[in-house]
C-alpha cells in the first residue's frame, strides 16, 4: 500500500515518503522501487591501496571467476583485473546511484530547482543503465561495459555546474523571500542544504574515482601509473606545476605575480592521484596570489613571498602541506563562509556568466576552475583532501595573512568516506 | 502503512526534525532532520543488520523513547526538542551510555550523604541542591570592567562597589554550590577518590562561609566580605592539583583501562567543571582587585597588582588596555629562563607584532593573567618539543631552509631552531600564532593532547624536567601534566575566543590562539550552567559547545563546518580500520 504524499504537504514537512510516486516529473513507480530497493543495499568503501593493489591484480584470487590462476604481477591491466574490477563498478557503482537519487530527491526545497531536477535526471538514467547490464563475464562484455562507463562519465561531468546553478537559483530565490515559511528555519537550512550538497560532492568523487580508475586501467600505462594512481607522486613537482599554473593565472589578471618559495622535504613521493593533489594545491595557491595582491596594492615589489613547505617524517602518518601567505587574513565573520557552497568573494555578475556561459561545452570545474568563481573552490578541495583520509584547513590571523595546511594520508589505507 | 501511522508521522513530521545517518565503517552516528516510522524501522533493521549492535541498541531504545514521548507530548516547543535529540545526538555520538546520565542524580544523594556524614554537615542536602538548582547570572567582560572601572573618588563609586558585593554575595554561593555538586558527581568513580571528596568538602566549606557573611549593606562589611573572598581565591593550586592526582590515581588503580566511552564521560564533566570554576573565581578576583587601597590598608599582596608575578595573591583581573605583545614578551621571557635553567639551553623565542597599521592603536580588553598563561603553557611546550627533537639527535639540518651550524654534539643555541610568536590585531580579534619547528606530532595523537586525562606514554617523559620547574604545571606543585593545554583552552574560550593546534608531522606544530577584541561576548558558561544547572542533563559535549550571544560555534573556528556540528555526518577518514570492512571490500573483487 503506497501513501501519496500530496503536494499541499511538500512545502511544509521536509520528509518524503519514498514509496510513493510523490515527485511527478522524474519517478515513475517500477524505478522509485527499484532505486529504493538499491538504495538500501550497503555500500562499500575501498581505500587507495585496495584500489592499486586491485590494478597490480594482487587482489585477483579473491575474485570468484579466476580461482587464483590468473594472478598476475605485470604492471599493466589484464583482462581478468579489468572483470574484477568491472563487476566491481557494475555492483557497486548502482547502489550509489540510488543514493544519490533519493537524496536529490528528498532534500527541501533544493530539489525544486529546476537545474537540481536535471542532475536527478542524468543520475536516473545512468543507474537504470548500469542496472540493466547482466554480469561481466567476458573481455567482450567487459569492452562493451567499458563503452558504456564512459558516456556515464561524460555525462556526469556537466553535474557540477548543474549544481552550482541549482545552488545559485535557490540562493537568488531566498534573497528575494520566494520561499515561504523559511524564517524560522532559515539557519537551519542553511546548513541542511550544505550538507547535502557535501554528502552530494563527497559521492560524486567517489563515483567519478571509481569510474575514472577503472577507465584508466584500459589506457596503456604511463610509468609509475597504475591507473590514475602515481605511486611516486611527488608534492614537490605537484607544487611547482601548481605554482606554474597559477602564476599564470595571476599574471593574466593582474599582470605580475608573486614569488613562491617552497622548502622542506623535496623529494618526498608517496601514491596517490595526481590530479587531486593538483587541483588542492593550485586552489590554495590561487588563493593564496589573489590574496596577497589585493591586499597589497599593485606595485609588485611589495608583494611578499609565498612560503610552502612540505613536511614528513620517516614513519609519518601523514604529510603535510603548509602555503602561508601575508595576504591580510580572513576576518572572523567570514571564517565560516569560506567553507560554504553558497558564498564566494566575486561579484555575481561574473558568478552567473561563469554558471550559464557555458552552457554550450561541457565543462567540469571540477577540473578546470578559474581564478576565482563559482566559490567551490575550496569545499570541494576539502572534500578531494577527505577522500583519501586527509583533511584541509586554514587557519588564518586577521590583518596579517593565512595558512593553509593540507594534510594527505601516506600509507593510503584510510577507507573512503560513504555518506548515507 | 495505516491512517494512524501517518497522523503519527506527520505529528512527529512537524514537531521532531530528526534523521538517522549511517556511516559505513564507522560507528559514529548522527541524528537529523527528518524521519518517518517505516523509514526509521528500515534503518533500524538495515543498521541491525551491520555489525555495530550496540549502538543500535542504544539509539533504537533512544528513539523509540523519544518517539513514545512525541506522542505523548505533542504540545512541547520546538526548541527543547531540539535539545533533546541533541543531547541523543551526542549521547550516541559518544556512545557514552545515557544511563549514567539518568542516573547522575542518584549518584549524588549516595556521595553527598557519605561526605556529610564523615565531616559533620556544614551544609544540609536540600540547601546544597537548591542552590545549586538555580541558574548563573552570565556576564560579559566588558560588563565586569565597567564594575570596576570607576574613579575611586567618584560619588559612583562606593555605592556600585556595594552592588557589586551584594550581586556577589548572591550570586557566588550558587556557583559554589554547582561546583561542589559537579565534583560529586563526577563519573566512574573519580568522584569517589579521596582528593576529589576533600576538595568537595573544601567547597562546602566556602559555601558555608560566604553565607555567613550578611549581605552587605556598609562600607565595612563590604570590605570584610571582600577580605573572606581572598581567602577564598588564594588558594589557586590545591584544586587542580588535586583533580589530577584524582584522575592519575583512578588510571593506576584499575586493572582495566577506561574505555572510550567513560573517559569521554569524564572529559566531558572535567571541561564542564573547570570553565565554571573559572567563571567563578573571575568574578570573585575581579571584586577584590578592583578595590581601591584605603588609607590603613597595608595588605602587601595588593600593591601594584599589574606586575604581579604568579606567586602572589590575585591576578584575575581585567585590563582595559591589555597589550598583548607586552604579555607576550613576559612570557617569552619567563619561558626562556626556565628552559635554561631545566635543559642548560633554550630556542630564541622571536616577538613580533605584525598588526596593521590602522588598529595598532585600538584597545583591548582582556585578562591578562589568562593570557600570559596560555602562552606560557603553549610556549613551554614548543620549546620543549624543539629541545627534545635536538637532543633525540633526529634533527636534519636540511629539513630547515637556511641550515643552521652544527657541530657534532655539541649543541649552541644558535642550531636550535627559533619559535616564532606571530601578533596580529584585526578589525574583529587579536590573533597570536606560535610556530615551532619541534617536530610536531600525529595527527591522531594531537585530539589526546586536549584530554585531562591523557597519559605521557606517547610522549617520553624526561625525569630531568620533573625536577625543575619546567616539567610542572604552571599550577606548580607535583607533575601535573596533561592539564595545560585544556586549561589553556577554556581560558581561550571562556570570552568567545579559540586555541588551535596545528601539527606538522616532521616538522613541528603551529598554535593559533583568537582573542575576540571587542570584549562583547558573554560568559562561556556551559549551557547546562547556563540554563538549568540543577537539571543535570548533558546538553553539553566538552568540545565543540555553541553558546548563547555569539554565532559562532567554537568548534567551528577549528575548522570544521558548522553544519556538522562538531561531528561529520558520514564516515571521515578511520583512524582505527575497520578490518570487516576492508574485508569486504576485497572480497567483493
Amino acid at each position: 500500500m503506497f501513501i501519496r504524499s500530496t503536494q499541499r504537504c511538500r512545502r511544509c514537512l521536509p520528509i518524503r515518503f519514498f514509496n510513493s510516486s510523490s515527485t511527478p516529473l522524474s519517478l515513475s513507480e517500477e524505478v522509485s522501487i527499484l532505486v529504493n530497493e538499491y538504495s538500501l543495499k550497503p555500500q562499500t568503501s575501498v581505500s587507495l591501496q585496495t584500489l592499486f593493489r586491485t590494478g597490480r591484480g594482487e587482489l585477483l584470487e579473491n575474485f570468484d571467476r579466476n580461482g587464483g590462476e590468473a594472478k598476475s604481477a605485470r604492471y599493466s591491466s589484464s583482462p581478468e583485473v579489468l572483470m574484477q574490477v568491472a563487476n566491481f563498478i557494475h555492483h557497486e557503482l548502482p547502489i550509489r546511484l540510488a543514493r544519490r537519487i533519493k537524496d536529490l530527491n528528498d532534500v527541501p526545497y533544493l530539489s525544486d530547482m529546476s537545474s537540481v531536477q536535471a542532475v536527478k535526471d542524468i543520475y536516473i538514467s545512468s543507474f537504470l543503465s548500469l542496472v540493466q547490464e547482466p554480469t561481466i563475464d567476458s573481455p567482450v562484455r567487459e569492452a562493451l561495459f567499458a563503452r558504456k562507463l564512459e558516456l556515464l562519465y561524460e555525462r556526469h561531468s556537466s553535474v557540477l555546474v548543474q549544481m552550482a546553478k541549482g545552488a545559485f537559483e535557490f540562493r537568488q530565490m531566498l534573497k528575494n523571500k520566494e520561499i515561504s515559511s523559511l524564517e524560522g528555519e532559515a539557519f537551519e537550512l542553511m546548513n541542511d542544504t550544505h550538507a547535502f550538497l557535501d554528502r552530494f560532492y563527497m559521492s560524486r568523487i567517489g563515483i567519478r574515482v571509481l569510474a575514472g580508475q577503472y577507465l584508466a586501467l584500459r589506457e596503456p600505462t604511463m610509468e609509475g601509473y597504475i591507473g590514475l594512481i602515481d605511486q611516486h607522486t611527488s608534492p614537490y613537482g605537484i607544487l611547482k606545476k601548481a605554482a606554474m599554473d597559477s602564476s599564470y593565472m595571476c599574471e593574466n589578471m593582474f599582470g605580475s605575480f608573486p614569488e613562491v618559495v617552497i622548502s622542506g622535504k623535496l623529494d618526498l613521493t608517496f601514491p596517490y592521484i595526481p590530479t587531486q593533489l593538483h587541483y588542492i594545491l593550485l586552489e590554495l595557491l590561487k588563493n593564496a596570489m589573489r590574496a596577497t595582491v589585493e591586499y597589497h596594492g599593485n606595485d609588485p615589489r611589495m608583494w611578499p613571498p609565498i612560503e610552502v613547505v612540505i613536511a614528513d617524517g620517516h614513519n609519518n602518518e601523514d604529510i603535510v602541506i603548509k602555503i602561508s601567505d601575508e595576504g591580510g587574513g580572513i576576518p572572523r565573520s567570514n571564517r565560516k563562509k569560506i567553507w560554504s557552497y553558497l558564498f564566494t568573494t566575486v561579484k555575481p555578475e561574473i558568478q552567473k556568466a561563469l554558471m550559464y556561459g557555458n552552457d554550450d561545452e561541457l565543462v567540469d570545474h571540477s577540473v578546470h576552475a578559474p581564478l576565482a568563481g563559482l566559490g567551490y573552490g575550496l569545499p570541494i578541495s576539502k572534500s578531494y583532501a577527505r577522500y583519501f583520509g586527509g583533511d584541509l584547513s586554514i587557519e588564518s590571523l586577521d590583518g596579517y595573512g593565512s595558512d593553509a595546511f593540507v594534510h594527505l594520508r601516506r600509507l593510503g589505507d584510510s577507507l573512503e568516506p560513504l555518506p548515507f | 502503512m495505516s491512517a494512524s501511522s501517518l497522523n503519527l508521522s506527520k505529528k512527529c513530521s512537524s514537531l521532531i526534525r530528526a534523521r538517522y545517518a549511517i556511516g559505513n565503517g564507522s560507528s559514529i552516528i548522527r541524528l537529523q532532520s527528518s524521519m518517518t516510522s517505516s523509514t526509521t524501522r528500515e534503518i533500524w533493521r538495515q543498521q541491525d543488520a551491520q555489525d555495530d549492535e550496540v549502538s543500535s541498541s542504544v539509539l533504537s531504545h533512544q528513539m523509540k523513547k523519544i518517539m513514545k514521548k512525541r506522542i505523548a507530548n505533542s504540545t512541547k516547543d520546538q526548541q527543547h526538542i531540539q535539545r533533546e535529540f541533541s543531547s541523543v545526538a551526542s549521547a550516541v555520538n559518544g556512545h557514552s551510555k545515557t544511563v549514567v546520565d539518568m542516573s547522575r542524580k542518584r549518584v549524588l544523594n549516595q556521595d553527598v550523604l557519605d561526605i556529610m556524614n564523615q565531616n559533620g554537615s556544614e551544609v544540609t542536602l536540600d540547601e546544597l541542591r537548591e542552590l545549586a538548582s538555580q541558574p548563573c547570572t552570565p556576564l560579559s567582560l566588558s560588563d565586569m570592567h565597567k564594575y570596576a572601572s570607576a574613579n575611586a573618588n567618584s560619588k559612583n563609586y562606593f555605592p556600585q562597589r556595594l552592588r557589586n558585593a551584594q550581586f556577589l554575595h548572591k550570586e557566588l554561593p550558587i556557583r559554589v554550590a554547582q561546583r561542589a555538586v559537579d565534583l560529586l558527581t563526577l563519573p566512574h568513580g573519580l568522584n569517589k577518590t579521596a582528593e576529589v571528596q576533600e576538595i568537595a568538602h573544601k567547597y562546602l566549606r566556602y559555601l558555608k562561609k560566604i553565607r555567613e557573611f550578611p549581605v552587605p549593606q556598609t562600607e565595612e562589611e563590604e570590605y570584610e566580605f571582600t577580605e573572606g573572598l581572598k581567602e577564598i581565591v588564594k588558594d589557586r593550586k590545591s584544586i587542580p592539583v588535586a583533580i589530577a592526582k584524582g584522575v592519575a590515581s583512578l588510571k593506576d588503580h584499575r586493572k582495566e583501562e577506561l574505555d572510550i566511552y567513560r573517559l569521554q564521560e569524564m572529559e566531558k564533566a572535567l571541561y564542564r567543571f573547570f570553565n565554571a570554576r573559572t567563571g567563578l573565581r573571575l568574578l570573585a578576583e575581579h571584586h577584590i582587585l578592583s578595590c581601591v587601597k584605603r588609607q590603613h590598608e597595608t595588605n602587601q599582596s595588593l600593591v601594584g597588582w599589574e606586575e604581579s608575578d604568579e606567586e602572589t595573591d590575585c591576578l584575575g583581573c581585567i585590563k582595559d588596555d591589555c597589550s598583548p605583545y607586552d604579555e607576550a614578551k613576559k612570557a617569552a621571557e619567563k619561558v626562556m629562563t626556565s628552559c635554561r635553567e631545566c635543559y642548560g639551553i633554550s630556542p630564541e623565542i622571536e616577538v613580533l607584532d605584525c598588526t596593521p597599521e590602522k588598529y595598532a592603536d585600538s584597545n583591548f580588553t582582556y585578562v591578562p593573567h589568562h593570557l600570559k598563561y596560555i602562552l606560557t603553557e603553549l610556549l613551554k611546550n614548543s620549546c620543549r618539543a624543539t629541545i627534545r627533537r635536538h637532543m633525540d639527535g633526529i634533527f636534519m639540518t636540511e629539513d630547515h631552509v637556511g641550515s643552521h651550524n652544527e657541530q657534532d654534539g655539541v649543541s649552541t643555541d644558535k642550531s636550535l631552531p627559533s619559535v616564532r610568536l606571530v601578533i596580529a590585531r584585526g578589525a574583529e580579534d587579536v590573533t597570536i600564532k606560535i610556530a615551532d619547528k619541534g617536530g610536531g606530532v600525529a595527527r591522531s595523537i594531537l585530539d589526546q593532547m586536549w584530554t585531562f586525562a591523557h597519559s605521557s606514554k606517547s610522549v617520553e617523559v624526561h625525569s630531568k624536567e620533573n625536577d625543575t620547574g619546567f616539567g610542572t604545571d604552571q599550577f606548580g606543585g607535583g607533575n601535573v601534566r596533561g592539564f595545560g593545554l585544556p586549561l589553556a583552552r577554556i581560558y581561550a574560550r571562556y570570552f568567545g575566543g579559540e586555541l588551535t593546534l596545528k601539527s606538522m608531522e616532521g616538522y613541528g606544530v603551529d598554535a593559533y590562539l583568537y582573542l575576540p577584541v571587542l570584549g562583547k561576548a558573554s560568559e562561556n558558561l556551559p549551557k547546562r550552567v547556563l540554563e538549568s544547572p540543577g537539571n543535570l542533563d548533558s546538553v553539553h559535549d566538552g568540545n565543540h559547545h555553541v553558546y548563547f550571544g555569539d554565532s559562532f560555534s567554537t568548534g567551528f573556528l577549528s575548522g570544521e563546518e558548522p553544519w556538522a556540528g562538531g561531528v561529520r555526518h558520514y564516515s571521515s577518514y578511520t583512524r582505527i580500520p575497520m578490518q570487516k570492512f576492508n574485508d569486504i571490500a576485497m572480497n567483493k573483487n
